[in-house]
């Protein structure tokens, strides 16, 4: 294969996007009059055929050897294999981004119809580009690469969450997203420089290659120099911005408030599978060997994170708001799966000890990822069915909803059941995996504190629950949609469903992703 | 044909367990408006699942120890999950008990739901696959996944057609379960992180024995069990949600409330906690055996002070199931009861008792919250003192709910006799304080009497003269288990040979463990 068939085939989705992102702004020059629809339409399909180019990259068995070789013989820039991986990790995170952006594509065409006037085919422009900044971000394996991947995101996102001009609450929403935005990414900058200069180099991999030997001699972890250190913990501050972790979460309930609900529902399902999955890449991969450094700090800022983001959930009135304090908590227990990373895990993936099975924390959070995607994009679109047809997201408006339409009030109860974690969703096997992997780690504390705040976010998204079925219809009209919204809301909830029962292959594929990314450092370079 | 009924017959369990899913989904494809057929398709859906446990029962080979019906089939492989059924001794008498009390629940709803049917019915039948499940699964993570699938029907049947307090009876029903089952899952994967190879099954831990010796890592695996069925029993002092939860809910969800999912706490204990955990077990014998003692004495009491005829009998549980926790107690206990053949045996008659107690308590406390149900759908209240004189007004319902009444008090020759009886003979060997129990039966004797006394004799009141006598579906619901209350009553020996191996293979692995020293 030349340069050029391997460049299209590593960079398939990626280069999908972009020319379907410039398409999407300059269709409105050559078309004004074109319906609003089609763009809608555009952007659904940009985001399917990039879950085919992933798929196909997935299942051609001879691209990563092909990659390999190619990258071993020269063939193929020392440049773009240093900075651009296309591991497991890259491959899994870009299909869940896929899937939720599909479904957030579904629910967006009637929100766009009914609350935008303008800058219709800019908004939709957009969309296509902040996953394309996605798919970059959980492919750079290079920090210079991977900040200007989070900075394209989020600034993509900071216009998309202003875009209700007239609505006060949505330009608030962007403004304090952006200030947290741009403070925690200078601290990560800065951060970024201080590693650089406690190991000499930007590529992740050759940092891992750096630690590795220590690793080796001792079989423990161990600390890092002091530099790297902090310089980790200041990029953790731009990572932990980016999903919402405490105590970086301050934009996130007004963000998701103000936002319109699509980019919400991108912010909580998109973003934050990015953004854990980067974070994963730093963590594990990149600085696995100095585990013993940071995961007590994890683990704290774990337990912190869900605990917060539950007990405050337990006071919105809001639905937009309690998903917003939902998702940091959801956070949470995703942090338990990275602080119950052991680097011993790295001594059985290479075949220096044998599989225990209790090497659940990575496949874990790729698992409890996905099955996270499905049911919180099932809520979302619930809560666009609802918002579309009453205008508003209280609490209220839930009221009486199992008469007024009973298949949204039965999917929006599902995804709940997910989200606390009731078998057999998938929200209850990828807490389990978590738990699990932090009780074989010696975390019982954290798992402990999972189960807790598993119990306590039962009440508050009961809550709404029981307002759709204990109380009486607020109007007797029944609620109604189109089908592009109510099918994003079957498809979120069959997903959580079918992750739930099939886990088996889920978990493989999971457990696919870590394996990849452990191995990867086994690529030479030179 | 042949290959057809062989098929049946190695995948009995499974058909038990699905075919309500099948009627939920009947009932989901009819419209809301045609009640008829939804009610149709309930009964066909529930009438089904017992003719199966019916033919279960028949084929049922009694001395066998081992586990009968055994499906296994993987589920997710990587982690040792499989698909595993089975019946023994101990489940089977509770996989046909929940049929029969569904179908019984099924058949009386009519009289009372008459709003939002398809969502109950649908309902009604998902929750028989997660009890029926529990009692069949054999493998942790598959039976906790049925655990927790019929917490979430039960919220909502008690939610929206239970009564003034249904909201708040409803959340706090959910969140004991929530907070008992999510210690059991840490305890689960306690036990799974031990086992070597490492497994889910059961019957593989129990042989395993992964915790044998571990100490406070044993002990704590059995608090998170012990948390999980303690809530579920329920035992004081976690029994608060239960007098909320049955009396608001509707009366069918009532009858599977305190016929069916109290007894998966205590089969959690015969089941798991006792064979698996025995070390465990020992250490807390003493405060089970107690807390069974607070439970008899304690409920009877309360329930003497009621006026509300539906807490009178919620509170009987609780008192009720004390005697269960008792023989488990008597079967934990330590010391040399597990060198002593003779002592043995008495273990085995306690859990007899405790587990022959299960069966009798859902079959009679279903019956008496049915009849609560009928008396209430014709006064609109259920204060005992409003009532009186009530027999030569309704004949048969008097009659029945005396008969009951003296079922519930324990009279001989009727089902209620007999688990309170083994239960305490074998425990009384063990420990004599057990014998306290006498109290609690006395005093249950005292408010069952005092009960029919103040609604049925006396004069009759004017404000009665127009309540009609029991209808068919209340006598097709009520019958079938008063039947089964005398029968096992007469002849306690049918429904103990299928028991008694079971539970001499609980004990026989208890002492394996525990007999050596």
């Amino acid at each position: 294969m030349t340069f050029k068939d391997l460049f299209i085939l590593l960079l398939g989705p990626e280069l999908w996007l972009t020319f379907l992102g410039f398409f999407l702004f300059t269709l409105d020059l050559i078309f004004p009059r074109a319906p609003k629809k089609v763009f809608g339409l555009l952007t659904l399909l940009a985001f399917v055929g990039g879950l085919v180019l992933v798929a196909a990259q997935v299942l051609s068995p001879d691209l990563a050897d092909e990659v390999r070789q190619a990258a071993q013989e020269n063939r193929l820039g020392y440049w773009l294999v240093t900075t651009f991986s296309l591991d497991g990790l890259a491959t899994f995170s870009k299909g869940a981004i896929f899937i939720g952006a599909i479904l957030i594509a579904l629910v967006t065409v009637d929100y766009v119809e009914k609350n935008l006037r303008e800058g219709i085919p800019e908004f939709y422009g957009l969309m296509v580009f902040s996953v394309l900044a996605l798919c970059f971000m959980v492919s750079s394996v290079e920090l210079i690469t991977l900040f200007l991947a989070i900075e394209f995101a989020s600034i993509s996102s900071y216009i998309l969450a202003a875009y209700l001009r007239g609505d006060p609450k949505s330009s608030e929403a962007a403004m304090k997203y952006f200030l947290v935005g741009a403070t925690t990414t200078a601290a990560g900058l800065y951060g970024m420089s201080l590693i650089y200069a406690g190991t000499g180099t930007t590529y992740l991999y050759e940092m891992t290659a750096q630690f590795m030997p220590q690793l080796g001699e001792t079989g423990v972890a161990f600390s890092p120099p002091l530099p790297v250190l902090i310089g980790l913990l200041m990029m953790l501050a731009t990572l932990g911005f980016k999903v919402a972790m405490v105590p970086f979460h301050g934009w996130c309930p007004d963000a998701y408030e103000g936002a319109p609900t699509p980019i919400t529902a991108f912010l909580s399902v998109a973003s934050k599978i990015a953004g854990m999955a980067t974070l994963m890449r730093v963590f594990a991969s990149g600085f696995g060997p100095l585990s013993a450094g940071w995961v007590p700090i994890l683990a704290f800022l774990s337990l912190v994170t869900m605990t917060f983001g539950n007990l405050a959930a337990l006071w919105q009135t809001n639905v937009k708001r309690l998903m917003a304090y939902s998702s940091i908590s959801q956070v949470g227990y995703l942090l338990i799966g990275v602080a119950a990373f052991s680097p011993s895990d790295f001594q059985t993936l290479l075949g220096m000890s044998t599989f225990q099975g209790s090497e659940m924390a990575l496949p874990g959070i790729f698992y409890f990822l996905l099955g996270y995607a499905f049911a919180n994009m099932g809520a979302f679109a619930v809560i666009i069915w609802v918002e579309n047809w009453e205008g508003a997201t209280d609490r209220e408006s839930f009221e009486g909803l199992a008469q007024r339409s009973p298949v949204a009030a039965a999917l929006l109860t599902l995804s709940f059941l997910s989200l606390i974690g009731i078998p057999p969703l998938a929200g209850f096997f990828g807490k389990f995996f978590l738990f699990g992997a932090a009780l074989s780690r010696g975390l019982g504390w954290l798992a402990i504190a999972g189960v807790v705040n598993s119990v306590i976010s039962a009440f508050y998204y009961l809550e709404v629950v029981r307002r759709m079925y204990f109380f009486p219809p607020r109007r007797p009209e029944r609620v109604s949609t189109s089908l592009m919204v109510s099918s994003a809301a079957v498809l979120g909830v069959v997903g959580a469903f079918a992750i739930g029962i099939l886990t088996e292959p889920a978990y493989q594929w999971a457990m696919a992703a870590f394996f990849d990314v452990v191995f990867a450092p086994n690529i030479s370079f030179r | 044909m042949e290959g057809l009924g062989q098929w049946l017959y190695d995948h009995l369990l499974s058909l038990i367990l699905w075919t309500p899913v099948v009627g939920a989904l009947f009932i989901l494809f009819t419209h809301r408006e045609n009640v008829r057929q939804i009610r149709f398709w309930a009964h066909v859906f529930t009438f089904l699942p017992l003719a199966f446990s019916v033919y279960l029962w028949i084929a049922f080979n009694p001395p066998q120890m081992e586990m009968q019906f055994v499906e296994t089939y993987d589920w997710i492989p990587v982690l040792g999950i499989r698909y595993k059924l089975g019946v023994d001794g101990l489940s089977m008498p509770l996989v046909v008990l929940t049929a029969l009390l569904t179908f019984v629940s099924v058949v009386y709803s009519p009289t009372a739901i008459r709003v939002r049917e398809k969502e109950y019915y649908a309902l009604f039948l998902l929750l028989e696959t997660g009890l029926v499940g529990t009692f069949m699964a054999l493998d942790f993570v598959l039976f906790y996944v049925f655990w927790e699938v019929s917490l979430v029907p039960m919220y909502f049947l008690i939610g929206i057609w239970g009564g003034p307090q249904r909201e708040y009876a409803a959340i706090k029903f959910f969140l004991y379960t929530l907070v008992g089952s999510v210690a059991m899952l840490l305890s689960i994967l306690i036990l799974y992180f031990h086992s070597e190879p490492r497994t889910f099954g059961m019957t593989e831990l129990i042989e395993q024995q992964p915790l044998e010796g571990k100490g406070i890592l044993q002990v704590l695996a059995f608090l998170g069990f012990y948390l999980a069925f303690a809530i579920k029993v329920p035992v004081f002092p976690f029994h608060t949600w239960l007098p909320d939860a049955h009396v608001e809910a509707p009366t069918a969800g009532s009858v599977l409330l305190a016929g069916i999912l109290l007894k998966m706490g205590t089969y959690g204990f015969v089941r798991i906690s006792l064979p698996l955990l025995p070390e465990g077990s020992q250490v807390f014998w003493a405060p089970m055996g107690v807390l069974g003692l607070i439970n008899i004495i304690y409920g009877s009491l309360v329930a003497m002070a009621q006026d509300d005829l539906k807490k009178l009998v919620a509170y009987s549980s609780i008192g009720h199931m004390g005697f269960v926790m008792l023989g488990i107690a008597a079967a934990a206990m330590d010391g040399r009861s597990f060198t002593d053949p003779v002592l043995r045996d008495y273990k085995v008659i306690a859990l007899n008792g405790a587990t022959f107690q299960m069966i009798a308590h859902g079959l009679m406390t279903g019956a008496m919250f049915l009849l609560v149900g009928v008396i209430y759908e014709r006064a609109h209240h259920r204060d005992i003192n409003r009532f009186g004189g009530l027999w030569s007004q309704m004949v048969v319902y008097g009659s029945l709910f005396s008969f009951f009444s003296m079922g519930e008090l324990g009279l001989p020759g009727l089902a209620g006799f007999w688990g309170e009886f083994l239960a305490v003979l074998g425990a009384f060997q063990l420990f004599a304080w057990a014998g306290l129990a006498v109290i609690g039966i006395v005093i249950t004797a005292a408010y069952f009497l005092w009960t029919v006394q103040r609604m049925f004799l006396g004069e009759p009141k004017e404000a009665h003269s127009n309540y009609p006598d029991m209808n068919l579906q209340e006598h097709i619901s009520l019958w079938p288990l008063a039947v089964l209350t005398f029968l096992a009553g007469v002849y306690p020996k049918g429904l103990l040979t299928i028991i008694q191996p079971a539970m001499e293979s609980a004990v026989e692995k208890m002492t394996k463990v525990l007999g050596g020293g």
